[in-house]
């Protein structure tokens, strides 16, 4: 396995830049997601590692040795496609075999390293079979197992799992991140599912318009994300932003009503964006005080999914999510009253979209004095009123 | 009649669906009308089948009767004829070489549209898949605007120069480069059809340009390599203009030259002309019967999700 290393690289299609000044290094072993909307160029950066597309500037390095003058031929990766791309003309074990005919193997250690990724991805009866003769699911298999059976330096995976349904995604996902834990392979996974990304990665690069805009552990995206893009794209539902000015010890919303800030934000100033994740944010509808600051809102939509539903509400003048957990919800058009713990609140510049920064002693003080413990489903404040 | 008229009516709105509604479904429901009206669709069917093969098949058949009529019933113009006759069959056979002449044709078709298959499906593959030359599709096509005659003088003299005037390799050659263009255009749509992916994945695993090409691409190109080699031996087989300058005897002409010996000074012998025709035709009716199935393209499925 090797050490990938992307230094300040950009791409061009024509007149139009894709990729701008990436640096993005991918340690040994390491299973890193590129993830973004479509069209952010995440696909064009596996491409160019791959060695499919040429770099208009910058340089692509495998444990520090330039690659970008390598063909694909040469560079010993394996790349799955999001189409597969299984040569319809051959069967599983000559799609298997393929490139390590190339590689000028000896046939018996060819056929050992076929039984040996057939076994292992549990595509042994299928051999001798046409790849047009089997499901998504085994396609997505041998396409693996043709990557796997070439021992290469790295893994490209290209939104292997978007085509397939829901089910079998959450089992093939948990399949791929066993087999690369197993085989300890360096592996670079795009995908727009950022599920998929917080789920499977050691690292995620999320990507915008060409550019990485944050790279961290899944939990540093989610928890403390570097811009109000970032907050948008990870975590699902959205996060929820109320545009505002800052004002006394807290934010005003279009419609008045005041967002409070904990201590570490009483810092900043000017118009700002309050971001709040639906999962910290709590219906509060029996008549009970609370002792958390409050939103009022009234129910515009409601979504069960079973053990939880989903609240759309307007509320502070723009539209919120609350993640509630039961599904004791009130009707359509009723006044609620939403809590929220201040230390959850994610603020925002609103010109620049940057996070702004807490204040460290301040913040370090307001984590230790959480009040926002536990499940609500404990907390007497939260129960509907019958 | 009334029934019939409004399900005609509703069929043919099926798809606006604007005044499918508008229908009582009573007057259409009636057992005898539907059966009725299904009747008249299926006599529809068969009549329009029947003009449009009538449209290509009576000259054919015409040509048939030809062979059977005497040169008097054939100035007479009569389709069928009165007198049946099979001297123009053993006539047509002992006036000249006609199976040596058929033999001939079949050859030189045959030869250069797999000359044709060679230079132009990785010619094709090159510049459709790999974009090299893109200007080559129109440079080829232009060569099939100006009219053929056009270059009857210059190739002349360059096939004298050459010494392949009145040779089978120089019509070989003469018609091999002159279909090229043909086939690039017939084959294009065909590489166009396997994924690109196919290649990129190919190259990863380790597969030079040329080993994609033969080992990765041609057998999925088979079907369009197959039909283009079929019209394009057609097309060498039915060629009249080069094939009457430049196969100057016997020894080389093909049956396209071998038809018109028939006219003669006077009048033209349309009988055993029809039956030389018949047999032309024979060959190559069975060479598109057995390779029909070929045709269809079906190695794709399979390699996409």
């Amino acid at each position: 396995m090797v050490r990938i290393d992307i230094i300040e690289l950009s791409k061009n299609f024509g007149g139009h830049r894709v990729l701008s000044d990436v640096n993005l290094s991918i340690a040994e072993g390491e299973f890193v997601a590129l993830v973004g909307p479509s069209g952010c160029g995440k696909s064009t950066l596996l491409r160019i590692i791959a060695g499919l597309e040429a770099v208009t500037a910058g340089t692509v390095a495998f444990d520090g040795r330039p690659m970008n003058a390598v063909p694909p031929q040469a560079r010993n990766v394996a790349m799955v496609f999001q189409s597969y791309a299984l040569y319809p003309h051959m069967r599983v074990r000559g799609n298997l075999a393929f490139g390590l005919k190339q590689k000028g193997l000896r046939p018996d250690e060819i056929a050992r390293r076929v039984d040996s990724a057939a076994k292992m991805l549990e595509i042994g009866s299928l051999l001798d079979r046409y790849p047009r003769e089997l499901s998504g699911g085994q396609r997505q298999r041998v396409a693996m197992g043709r990557a796997m059976v070439r021992e290469p330096v790295a893994f490209l995976l290209d939104e292997p799992l978007s085509n397939i349904d829901a089910q079998l995604r959450v089992s093939m996902r948990v399949e791929i991140r066993a087999l690369q834990r197993r085989l300890a392979a360096t592996t670079l996974y795009v995908t727009h599912d950022q599920v998929e990304a917080i789920t499977l990665a050691d690292r995620i690069a999320l990507m915008n318009a060409g550019c990485i805009v944050q790279i961290g552990s899944p939990l540093d995206l989610y928890d403390r994300p570097a811009n109000r893009f970032v907050a948008g794209f990870i975590g699902s539902p959205a996060m929820n932003f109320i545009p505002g000015r800052r004002i006394d010890r807290g934010v005003q919303a279009a419609d008045g009503s005041i967002i409070v800030l904990p201590s570490s934000y009483l810092h900043a100033d000017g118009d700002l964006l309050v971001g709040l994740r639906p999962e910290h944010l709590c219906l509060v509808v029996s008549e009970t005080p609370t002792t958390l600051p409050t939103i009022d809102a009234v129910v515009r939509h409601v979504e069960h999914l079973g053990a939880e539903s989903e609240l759309y509400a307007d509320g502070c003048r723009t539209h919120l999510c609350i993640r509630h957990f039961g599904r004791d919800v009130p009707a359509i058009g009723a006044p609620i009253r939403v809590a929220y713990d201040p230390t959850r609140i994610h603020l925002f510049d609103k010109t620049t979209g940057l996070r702004v920064a807490e204040s460290t002693a301040e913040h370090e003080a307001s984590s230790d004095n959480n009040t926002f413990a536990g499940s609500p489903l404990n907390s007497k404040e939260f129960q509907i009123s019958t | 009649m009334t029934a019939i008229g409004i399900a005609g009516v509703d069929r043919f709105t099926a798809k606006a669906g604007t005044r499918r509604q508008a229908h009582a479904p009573s007057l259409v429901a009636t057992p005898g009308a539907a059966a009725g009206w299904l009747l008249l669709r299926r006599a529809i069917r068969l009549l329009s089948i029947g003009l449009y093969a009538g449209f290509f098949l009576l000259p054919i058949a015409f040509l048939v009767t030809l062979t059977f009529k005497t040169r008097d019933e054939v100035l007479l113009g009569q389709f069928l004829t009165s007198k049946p006759t099979l001297e123009n069959w053993w006539r047509a056979f002992q006036f000249i070489n006609l199976t040596g002449f058929i033999g001939h044709s079949l050859a030189i078709a045959c030869v250069s549209a797999a000359v044709t298959l060679i230079v132009a499906t990785p010619a094709t593959y090159a510049v459709a898949r790999l974009r090299h030359g893109e200007f080559v599709g129109s440079f080829a096509l232009s060569s099939f605007i100006p009219p053929p005659v056009v270059a009857l003088l210059p190739l002349f003299f360059l096939m004298r120069w050459l010494g392949l005037l009145n040779t089978f390799a120089g019509m070989i050659v003469v018609y091999a480069f002159m279909n090229a263009p043909v086939a690039y255009w017939l084959l294009r749509g065909f590489v166009k059809k396997i994924p690109a992916a196919l290649d990129e994945a190919a190259w990863i695993d380790g597969a030079g340009f040329a080993k994609t090409f033969f080992v990765i691409n041609l057998p999925l190109l088979a079907p369009g390599v197959v039909a283009t080699g079929l019209i394009c031996l057609i097309l060498s087989y039915n060629e009249f203009l080069f094939a009457s300058l430049f196969a100057q005897d016997d020894s080389v002409r093909g049956l396209t030259v071998a038809i018109s010996l028939f006219q003669g000074d006077r009048f033209v012998n349309f009988g055993q002309m029809a039956v030389a025709s018949i047999a032309g035709i024979l060959p190559i009716y069975l060479i598109a019967f057995v390779f029909q199935n070929r045709l269809v393209g079906g190695l794709v499925a399979g390699s996409e999700k």
